[in-house]
């Protein structure tokens, strides 16, 4: 490729990932905890840790009492109830959710397979936190959350692009990693070779990020044919079944011969024995009620669940969600990006490579500190230098004590879960300020001791877990409680490696200050190693 | 069994990564020195040997999990094949810091 399409690139390339490269490690990050959601999950609701129930639930013995008991408490005052939701307990969630909307406004809660009512976690856990945080940065009114991410995935998407075109060497530098090197030049072999090697899985899970919220971001042909009516647009997309309720009261059916029936269904298109996720009740009691049973995809990418609706009344089959090929292919992509099949190895890769595209955001920003520090060494630079501090130390930090306040707040806080996201946010803010403070009087951001503190709190997580609820690595084992030895294997991995970090950065500093040479080789070890966790 | 297999495709996978990576000069360098130089009677070979490996790679990755998550394996499996050879080529650079030298004055 022409040497001036490579100098026309570095500019955009460069101007994008001082820009928004901070903002594409936190989701990064965030995203690659959220695939081990459910395991996080039940770390920060120990009351979910449970056993898995050996047969299939009944939602007739174990569900309906409890939604009836739900619904008595919510629609006392003569509301109507609009439906009910379960979702069934499956291999990582061994606990039911239960869900019921009425007029007068929603409730839910979680119980065990035996049908025992759990108290309110206490917290949003990684599922209604760090999984927000990572698709829409909580900020959903209006969409705007979504539209900053989508447009830093854009972005992503050019700086890969890009990235490629600039790297003049890629096929002879493929495997090049000159850690002895000059430290700018191990900072861009180190960049180089996390881009070039995971480039597949960059480019399939940026891609993918953006296909998923394409309609929020693409809002053109919902706005043109639907008004502008998101709810109308999915509802047809995706081939859902509705209708209203008659207003004449009807005993609803039995569910448990329907679940069999879709399983049956299921079973007999796909040879294999297929498990339900989700049974919803719309207008439960009264003659217009129907019942939607979706299907698990535990066995397939698509994340297309197959709905099926049945006559709340007589049992009749009323309809079958089916997508277009359109809708079939988007599904099939946002199922390429969540991974919800059952691949305990991809699981981990995908986590794996989620935290190296930290690692390749992170050495850039290093990279471009590095070589800017002469030039730049003003309020802008020391800006660069305290998001990019923030943003990998500092967001790993800001997670690492929101899990030790979820085991250390009391149970009896009120709003515990958002005494639990000030903790978050207040460290995280406070990690950025004490960045800046530093860069006033030092050259580099506080690795040392950002990366000391990691180590710390993770510990501190781990101990705080086995000492509150009494599960530590023995008793784990032998309850088989296998996210929770999971999660406190990477707290472990977390201090051992931060430690490490902290330790390398002394020894580097020890040896580079008195030359005054700079200690950058143990900089490009850092942000990858901090990361860990 | 299906461990075994996942296992193969991962070992089929780094082999033909370093297959590949001896190919390049300034591996071939650091691995078998500069006495025997690299030639295209090397190269050829290695790299078919390489696309071999992937190949057999990616039959297995399918035949173990099915068309669509056996490509998303395999090309996983790619990737990680790939770090891991970078990974013992920076460990032996760490072993013989002469070899630096060696690869400066071939490029």
């Amino acid at each position: 490729m022409s040497k001036a399409l490579r100098a026309a690139l570095l500019w955009p390339h460069t101007w994008m990932g001082v820009t928004l490269g901070g903002l594409l490690i936190v989701i990064f990050f965030m995203g690659s905890l959220t695939v081990f959601m459910p395991e996080i999950d039940r770390w920060m609701m120990p009351a979910t840790r449970v056993a898995m129930p050996g047969a299939p639930v009944s939602v007739d013995a174990i569900a309906r009492p409890l939604l009836e008991q739900l619904t008595a408490q919510r629609a006392a005052g003569g509301a109507t109830v609009r439906d009910w939701l379960v979702e069934m307990p499956d291999a990582r969630t061994p606990v039911l959710q239960l869900r019921v909307r009425t007029s007068a406004g929603g409730a839910g809660m979680m119980a065990t397979a035996d049908g025992r009512r759990l108290p309110p976690p206490g917290t949003l856990g990684a599922s209604s936190f760090f999984y927000p945080l990572h698709y829409c940065l909580l900020l959903r009114p209006g969409f705007i959350g979504y539209w900053i991410v989508a447009l830093a995935a854009v972005a992503m998407m050019a700086g890969l692009v890009s990235g490629v075109v600039i790297h003049a060497r890629i096929f002879q530098d493929f495997f090049t990693f000159r850690l002895r090197a000059h430290p700018q030049r191990s900072l861009l072999d180190l960049h180089n070779l996390m881009g070039v090697l995971a480039l597949p899985f960059h480019l399939m899970i940026t891609f993918s990020g953006i296909v998923i919220v394409l309609p929020v971001v693409f809002p053109a042909g919902t706005t043109l044919l639907y008004a502008g009516d998101m709810n109308r647009f999915y509802a047809e997309a995706v081939g859902n079944y509705d209708r209203p309720a008659v207003g004449a009261a009807a005993p609803l059916l039995p569910l448990d011969p329907l679940v069999d029936r879709a399983r049956r269904l299921w079973a007999a298109e796909t040879g294999r024995d297929v498990a339900v996720a989700q049974v919803g009740v719309v207008h439960p009691g009264d003659a217009g009620a129907y019942v939607r049973i979706t299907r698990l995809n535990d066995d397939r990418v698509t994340l297309h669940n197959d709905p099926l609706y049945f006559d709340g009344v007589t049992g009749t089959l009323l309809a079958r969600g089916r997508p277009g090929p359109v809708v079939g292919a988007q599904r099939f992509i946002a199922g390429l990006h969540e991974v919800h099949f059952d691949h305990w190895t991809l699981r981990w890769l995908y986590f794996l490579q989620g935290l190296g595209g930290c690692v390749l955001i992170a050495t850039g920003l290093l990279y471009w500190l590095e070589k800017r520090r002469v030039r730049h060494d003003g309020r802008g630079w020391r800006a660069v230098a305290a998001t990019a501090c923030a943003t990998t130390t500092g967001v790993v930090l800001a997670t690492l004590a929101m899990m030790v306040a979820n085991r250390l707040l009391p149970a009896a806080l009120p709003s515990r879960e958002l005494a639990e996201v000030a903790v978050f946010f207040g460290v995280w803010i406070g990690t950025a300020a004490h960045a800046d403070l530093h860069l006033r009087r030092h050259p580099d951001p506080p690795w040392r001791a950002h990366a000391g503190l990691v180590g710390g709190l993770a510990l501190v997580a781990m101990a705080a877990n086995w000492i509150t609820t009494g599960d530590h690595p023995i008793h784990a084992w032998a309850e088989g409680h296998g996210a929770v030895l999971g999660v406190d294997g990477a707290l472990a991995v977390t201090a051992l490696v931060a430690f490490f970090a902290a330790w390398r950065l002394e020894g580097g500093r020890a040896k580079a200050r008195p030359g005054g040479a700079r200690s950058g080789q143990t900089l490009a070890i850092t942000p990858m190693e901090a990361k860990n966790g | 069994m299906a461990d075994t297999q996942q296992l193969g495709v991962f070992l089929l996978a780094t082999s033909g990564m370093a297959m590949t990576a001896l190919g390049l000069d300034r591996h071939w360098l650091d691995l078998v020195g500069r006495r025997r130089a690299v030639s295209h009677r090397h190269a050829f070979p290695l790299r078919l040997a390489a696309v071999a490996c992937w190949a057999g790679a990616l039959i297995l990755a399918i035949t173990n999990d099915g068309t669509a998550i056996g490509v998303i394996l395999w090309i996983t499996a790619l990737t990680t094949g790939a770090f891991a050879v970078a990974l013992s080529l920076t460990l032996l650079s760490l072993r013989k810091p002469r070899r630096r030298h060696a690869a400066k004055e071939v490029r």
